[in-house]
């Protein structure tokens, strides 16, 4: 028999970024507000301490701080014709676990959207006529504007200590920064990091052809740096592991270092880790959400009341809670019903490599998350898509991440792929490679979705989440396109070799490619095609409130957690001003 | 300095008997009792106040400016304070170079040369140093190894604090774990990262305050200025004490070599 506790304003489900940002400001609101997190807690003292927090093989190969695929397997398929089939281990994506979530083992790349990616059909049946957008692509409007999340991306990027250099302050172009960018209300609060050699050569090769090239905005600190709530965070030393790896320096954004001290600090905020919720609990009609169940660290089933419930669990794992829990009404791709699921979206990601004489010293042993240089030209509708056939782009950029060594070894085309030709060839290209990222949107299509999988399960009984996906042939022809780009880009930087990575023929689960899984939860501005309103609340549940890119109806050519952070502020305002005034929908269907 | 420096011929004879076999090996050549001694070698490659023709190793330049102070002149020879195996001394004014990974101690002296590590010793010799110079040097001592004595443990609770602060830190006061960037137990990571263990506990000290209180500073991300700063005095003896107990990594040498 489930203990059930007493009630309480606000559950939060997962402790991650969105879920430090809301425990923060709906807290301090005045709400008592308990925090339930699946992991452990954990502090950049004592668990992420040098050296151990350096071991690529326990961190970045058997991904020690992440979803664990035993306890909560995820199925996939490409077509809704296929069976599909549980994954073993993590690959292409890798969901966090653990307090701050994958928020601490991230890059710290934090982008903001375009104007136009918010509007996305609007926009494009404006510039180009409205049998523009392939019917096969079910883009669409977000409900809210670049202008309305500016003052709220501006907070997230003050909290965060985010360092690079505007390009458009009300406005009025800046140089040095990126001119494609939505106009900003203010400066980066931190100047931008030190380019790297890779990101030099590449931003002269970039403007030597006509681009406008910027360093790329960072949560990797570039200086001490102090936060709206008296959070201090240290400066980067350019150590090479974030990505995947927690930071010892207290030198990355996470929720840890910058939301979480504020709301811990608040008596009306608890924390409970080792916390994994099974279900949000709904009254007999189906209208109103009671609360949550949650097995405990002890293996103990127990309820918590709560008059909100909001889902931080990372975007795609909210859209399975929902579909569990009957929140909202699920898509079926058969029949084009229902909206809970619909839309999963993903990134398409593409690369090419610059391969120099030895004397070309790139020393990219050094780096950080989001270290590189990129150029916006071909991102979103920054370019003219009218004689090409297609929507949407991506950045391109040279970043240095740090190449590690286990993983970090490109070689040239028609290297053997092992053996002692392989190995001398490592050795020969290792610090003599340069890599230029192309960073692309992915656009919807009706038979990309997330379900319940008929025969798999996870460990607490519940199904575990199925996703069929594959690239639009819209992705394709852009990737494509923009990779050629790229390879110009590559041409102009003047290695002796030049290699291309490009979209696998078929969406692959198996290698890495970035952990931007978005939609399933869209929102928007009409109930028949969204499942949140533009507050992020359930259409159909109205004190269940979703966060995560799970939200956006399809992805941008940019990383997610600057808007992530953004709508979290957006919906934490909403609710404190509008919602505990007059509980129930904040936007009449 | 450390009253006056050795005698010319003095700190030459100690060149010649510490460091001959070393250098031997280090030049490629026949091992201990073929070479010629040390001050023909010198001369005999080299004019005054220039370096051995290109083409000499790296580190066989910089034993010759070490010697003979290059630029600096004789005056500013650095065996006359480092010693010619680069130990130092534990009075805290001369710290141990033996072993320190080549781009710290180039950089230092570049630091010292542009003023961005004011000091009235180092900062006249470390000009008159030519960029050459500066790099031969450093191959040089990051290419020695020195005999480390162990300082008295001291105070046993003042011991285990210093090694608390170097292997987590104190977060709530906004200090690192010095091992994040030093390494485990002081070792260093070339070539930005000077290794700490057997260092003097006084020049550790001295340098640690003059961190916080903003003296020394580094023109890029002041690091080291945001850690120290959050260090007390108490923190600052317990780290000295703590790194000058440790053994410097014997095989620093490898790890040090520029290629
Ligand atoms: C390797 C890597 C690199 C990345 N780099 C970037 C980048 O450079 N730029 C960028 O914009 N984004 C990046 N991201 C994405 C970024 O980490 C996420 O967008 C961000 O963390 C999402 O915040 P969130 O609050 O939605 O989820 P998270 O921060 O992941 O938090 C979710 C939390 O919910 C918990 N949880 C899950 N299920 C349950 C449950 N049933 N019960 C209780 N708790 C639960 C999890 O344990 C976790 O702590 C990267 C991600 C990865 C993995």
């Amino acid at each position: 028999m489930a203990t059930t506790l007493r009630p309480v304003d606000v559950v939060l489900v997962g402790m991650g970024w969105t879920g430090g940002i809301l425990a923060k400001e709906l807290s301090e609101a005045g709400l008592r507000v308990v925090g339930l997190e699946r992991g452990r807690v954990r502090q950049t003292v004592p668990d992420f301490q040098s050296p151990a927090i350096h071991d690529e093989l326990r961190y970045a190969v058997r991904h020690e701080l992440m979803q664990n695929m035993k306890v909560e397997p995820i199925t996939f398929r490409n077509t809704p014709d296929q069976e599909a089939l549980p994954m073993r281990q993590l690959g292409s994506f890798l969901p966090g676990t653990d307090l701050g979530g994958a928020g601490v083992h991230w890059n710290g790349q934090t982008w903001r959207f375009l104007p136009s990616d918010f509007r996305l059909r609007s926009h494009h049946e404006e510039r180009y006529g409205k049998g523009f957008i392939p019917e096969d692509l079910t883009v669409q409007d977000w409900g809210i504007t670049y202008e309305e999340l500016e003052p709220f991306y501006d907070h997230f990027e003050k909290v965060c200590g985010i360092g690079g250099k505007a390009g458009n302050l009300n406005g009025t172009l800046q140089p040095g920064g990126n001119p494609f960018e939505g106009p900003r209300s203010g400066e980066f609060p931190n100047p931008p990091m030190k380019q790297a050699y890779s990101g030099a050569l590449f931003g002269k090769a970039a403007a030597g052809l006509g681009y406008t090239p910027f360093p790329v905005p960072s949560a990797n600190m570039t200086r001490e740096y102090t936060n709206p709530y008296g959070a201090t965070l240290k400066p980067c030393n350019y150590c090479g592991y974030c990505e995947r790896f927690a930071c010892e320096h207290f030198a990355k954004s996470s929720a840890q270092l910058c939301v979480l001290p504020a709301a811990l600090r608040n008596p009306n905020f608890e924390l409970r880790p080792l916390c994994h919720v099974t279900r949000v609990n709904l009254s007999p009609d189906g209208k109103r959400a009671t609360g949550v169940t949650y097995v405990d660290g002890q293996g103990r089933e127990t309820v918590q009341p709560a008059e909100i419930v909001i889902l931080c669990a990372f975007g795609i794992n909210n859209v399975r809670l929902m579909l569990w829990s009957g929140i909202g009404q699920a898509y079926d791709p058969a029949t084009g019903q229902g909206n809970v699921g619909r839309n999963y979206s993903y990134q398409t990601m593409s690369s090419v490599n610059v391969f120099y004489p030895e004397d070309v010293r790139l020393n990219q042993f050094m780096g950080a998350g989001a270290l590189g240089t990129a150029i916006d030209d071909y991102n979103g509708d920054n370019f003219d898509h009218g004689p090409l056939g297609f929507l949407g782009g991506g950045y391109i950029a040279a970043y240095t991440t740090g190449l590690r060594p286990i993983q970090g070894h490109s070689v040239p085309e028609g290297t053997p792929r092992w053996g002692a030709e392989w190995k001398a060839a490592v050795r020969r290209h290792y610090n003599h490679t340069a890599g230029i990222s192309v960073h692309g949107s992915s656009y919807t299509r009706p038979t990309n979705y997330i379900s319940l999988d008929p025969t798999y399960r996870d460990a607490f009984g519940v199904p575990a989440m199925r996703i069929t996906y594959d690239f639009p042939e819209n992705d394709r022809k852009m990737s494509d396109f923009v990779t050629d780009r790229a390879l110009e880009i590559g041409k102009a930087m003047g290695g002796t070799q030049l290699s291309a990575s490009r979209l696998d023929k078929r969406y692959s689960i198996v290698p890495y490619q970035t952990t931007h899984n978005t939609g399933g939860a869209i929102m928007g501005a009409d109930p028949g095609s969204s499942v949140v309103n533009r507050y992020l609340q359930s259409w159909d549940v109205p004190n269940v409130f979703v966060q995560g890119a799970c939200v956006y109806p399809q992805n941008p050519g940019y990383n997610p957690t600057g808007t992530v952070g953004a709508l979290a502020y957006w919906t934490a305002k909403a609710i404190k001003e509008r919602y505990l005034k007059d509980p129930g929908p904040l936007v009449r269907a | 300095m450390r009253g006056r420096g050795p005698s010319w011929p003095a700190a030459l004879a100690l060149a010649t008997a510490a460091a001959l076999p070393a250098l031997a090996q280090q030049m490629g050549e026949p091992a201990r009792g073929q070479a010629p001694p040390l001050h023909e070698r010198v001369t005999r490659i080299t004019g005054p106040g220039s370096l051995p023709p290109p083409g000499t190793g790296l580190v066989q330049r910089g034993q010759y400016v070490m010697t003979s102070g290059g630029g600096a002149g004789i005056g500013g020879a650095c065996l006359s304070c480092h010693g010619v195996d680069g130990a130092g001394d534990p009075g805290g004014a001369f710290p141990r170079l033996a072993g320190q990974p080549a781009g710290y101690l180039e950089k230092t002296l570049r630091e010292y040369a542009d003023g961005t590590r004011p000091n009235p010793v180092m900062s006249p010799i470390a000009k008159a140093l030519s960029a050459e110079e500066k790099t031969a040097v450093a191959a040089y001592y990051a290419a020695q190894r020195a005999p480390y004595a162990r300082p008295p443990d001291g105070d046993p609770s003042l011991l285990q604090w210093g090694a608390v602060l170097n292997a987590v830190g104190s977060a709530e006061r906004g200090v690192q774990a010095c091992q994040n960037c030093h390494g485990p137990a002081g070792v260093g990571i070339p070539p930005n990262y000077p290794a700490l263990a057997g260092q003097h506990a006084a020049y550790l000290e001295r340098q640690l305050r003059l961190w916080r209180s903003g003296e020394r500073t580094q023109q890029t991300v002041n690091l080291m200025g945001t850690v120290a700063k959050g260090l007390t005095d108490q923190d600052i003896k317990a780290l000295s004490l703590y790194f000058a107990t440790l053994r410097p990594a014997q095989d620093a040498t490898a790890a040090a070599a520029p290629r």
